[in-house]
């Protein structure tokens, strides 16, 4: 494995590799030629595009067939079945984007009735997650090692 | 994603049947790697989910944030990032531990990945070979959500296979 010697450079070599897989991911985000945010860029020729809005939140229900839904500072309108949503719920919807992205004729929308439970396991997995690595690692003479 | 506790009771469970195995073939005695193993299965989410909460929880309430620190954590998700993460979080660890910590850090990382691919996410799925490839896969098998109500229940099972049986790595000689 990696020698004591070459430590540093490989872990200088390690966040620089990192640093730049997140730059490129980064890029892909807000450049990629599909999804709302390319439909919000060129109006014109995204109308009628596919898109899928994952994971955002219903902002307003405007009806049985209109709700608001937003994430990343996007918010747009959604036709589509909205029976039992209501705001602050987390929704997947699939569907084509329209009037320059103001709003998504859903094909598909998913309610993610779980969702607030997953969170909360999530914030009990890190809380459970904080107490358990200090009692499976140690260190010792300025290295780190495992108790198990 | 999964839930965090259902990834560490898949790592829990995991390295229970390998340390069974070693059981029968009289292998018990060589070092585990329960920690590693357990924490490369709960490190994807800690290192790229929980940043990007908090710092689309802010966006959303208006502050202005470069998009970097928006979407430049998710490669830590996925296997290029794994590898890098892994190699770096082993070189805190003795020269003679680092290739296992590496291994097991790794592979736990990979099995993460593994169950979150078994999500259906409409298609979105995971850029699983990103930078090469930014096609996104996942097998679909079960919902975002499914997890959610056997987290707890499997939990406890992954602790109760364990009970009386942790295997406490043996400290390392000492130096002259």
């Amino acid at each position: 494995m990696i020698p004591d010697r070459l430590r540093w450079p490989v872990l200088l070599l390690c966040l620089v590799g990192i640093g730049w897989l997140g730059v490129a991911s980064t890029d892909f985000a807000e450049n990629r030629d599909a999804g709302i945010r390319a439909a919000l860029r060129d109006p014109v020729g995204y109308e009628g595009s596919e898109v899928l809005l994952m994971m955002w939140w219903v902002v307003s229900v405007e009806g049985p067939d209109h709700f608001t839904a937003t994430r990343w500072n996007v918010e747009t309108a959604v036709e589509g079945p909205s029976e039992g949503l209501e705001p602050g719920d987390v929704v997947s919807v699939s569907g084509t984007v329209h009037d320059g992205g103001a709003y998504v004729r859903a094909t598909e929308v998913q309610h993610h009735r779980w969702r607030t439970a997953k969170e909360a396991l999530g914030v009990v997995g890190l809380l459970g997650a904080l107490v358990a690595f200090p009692l499976a690692f140690r260190r010792r003479d300025g290295w780190l090692e495992e108790r198990f | 994603m999964a839930d965090l506790l259902t990834h560490a009771a898949v790592g829990l469970l995991l390295k229970r049947g390998q340390h069974a195995a070693r059981q029968r073939t009289g292998a018990a005695d060589r070092p585990l790697h329960l920690a590693s193993f357990v924490a490369g299965n709960l490190l994807p989410d800690l290192l790229s989910r929980l940043p990007v909460a908090i710092t689309s929880q802010l966006h959303s309430h208006g502050l202005k944030l470069p998009p970097v620190l928006l979407h430049g954590f998710g490669p830590l998700h996925v296997p290029a990032g794994m590898a890098l993460a892994s190699l770096a979080l082993s070189l805190a660890f003795r020269r003679e531990q680092r290739a296992a910590v590496f291994g097991n850090l790794f592979v736990g990382m990979l099995c993460h990945l593994a169950l979150d691919l078994a999500q259906s996410h409409a298609g979105a799925g995971y850029l699983v070979a990103f930078p090469l490839s930014k096609t996104p896969w996942e097998l679909g098998w079960i919902g975002t959500e499914a997890t959610v109500p056997v987290a707890i229940p499997l939990l406890l099972l992954a602790l109760w296979s364990w009970r009386g049986r942790l295997p406490r790595s043996s400290p390392p000689p000492e130096s002259p």
